[in-house]
């Protein structure tokens, strides 16, 4: 018995590595049924201003073959809570290179508020779809 | 009950990408056990004088999380009738790019004589590590 039912977790997936695949494994670890919200192409241009260099059908079909992963949906918007209300998940999960960031002061607060956990996983250092590199994250 | 029973495919996955994905999913459509040969950082410098962008580690353990994998193996050299039988494969799956080509009718005739087809998988057009990397030197 996994401590939480639906986890929650997105990301944009571009270049798919294996920093992606560590925050997967261990959302998973944590709850018996993980859901991952995939960025579309035009959410990245919107808030980070820059076009994904892998398509969104190929980044979601990927994220989708992992064996960690139960279902996937596209993210449309950065709205956690309003995630919350399709998917009714019991904790979302993110890399905790984003603790601190005021971006989710709000919607952990309102997430706080109707029983959903907010859980931060480490973030494997030394690679990144940004700074893509040859060393090594694995554990 | 699918044609085969164990399936063994090869490559260095370096930025695993939809057209890797593409030929994981149809060999494993074809087969009920998918072993995978995943091409070592050396063995990939002698063949191509150059490194991978992704370090073996984490193209093995990616490779390993696709839902379609049932084993991974490094692969040290190019002799692969002596993995085809460590494997005890009575397929191998390779892109349709190399049809035809005299290293495979090679394979061809050598794998039939222990009981192992070679099947050839449609190619994913448009993607290739090489792609990437030439869009990764444009950032």
């Amino acid at each position: 018995m996994k401590k939480y039912k639906i986890g929650y977790t997105t990301g944009v997936y571009d270049m798919f590595h294996i920093g992606h695949l560590n925050i997967l494994r261990r959302a998973k670890e944590q709850c018996d049924y993980l859901i991952v919200g995939v960025s579309t192409d035009e959410l990245v241009k919107e808030y980070k201003n820059k076009i994904p260099t892998i398509p969104f059908e190929n980044r979601i079909a990927i994220v989708e073959a992992v064996k960690y992963v139960d279902k996937v949906v596209p993210q449309v918007n950065m709205d956690k809570f309003e995630a919350w209300k399709n998917l009714k998940f019991d904790a979302i999960f993110h890399g905790d290179d984003w603790k601190g960031s005021n971006l989710y002061d709000k919607a952990e607060k309102d997430l706080k508020a109707v029983g959903v956990d907010m859980v931060f996983l480490p973030h494997t250092d030394g690679v990144s779809s940004t700074l893509l590199t040859g060393k090594t994250g694995i554990e | 009950m699918k044609k085969y029973k164990i399936g063994y495919t090869t490559g260095v996955y370096d930025m695993f990408h939809i057209g890797h994905l593409n030929i994981l999913r149809r060999a494993k459509e074809q087969c009920e056990y998918l072993i995978v040969g995943v091409t070592t950082d050396e063995l990939s410098f002698i063949r191509k004088n150059k490194y991978p962008i992704i370090c073996e580690k984490e193209r093995m353990a990616i490779v390993e999380a696709i839902r379609y994998v049932d084993e991974v193996i490094p692969q040290n050299d190019m002799d692969k009738l002596t993995a085809v039988r460590k494997a005890n494969a009575d397929a191998v799956f390779v892109g349709s790019d190399w049809k035809g080509t005299e290293a495979w009718n090679k394979y061809e005739k050598e794998f039939a004589e222990i009981g192992c087809e070679v099947v050839y998988l449609d190619h994913t057009d448009g993607i290739s590590s090489t792609i990437l990397r030439e869009r990764l030197a444009e950032k």
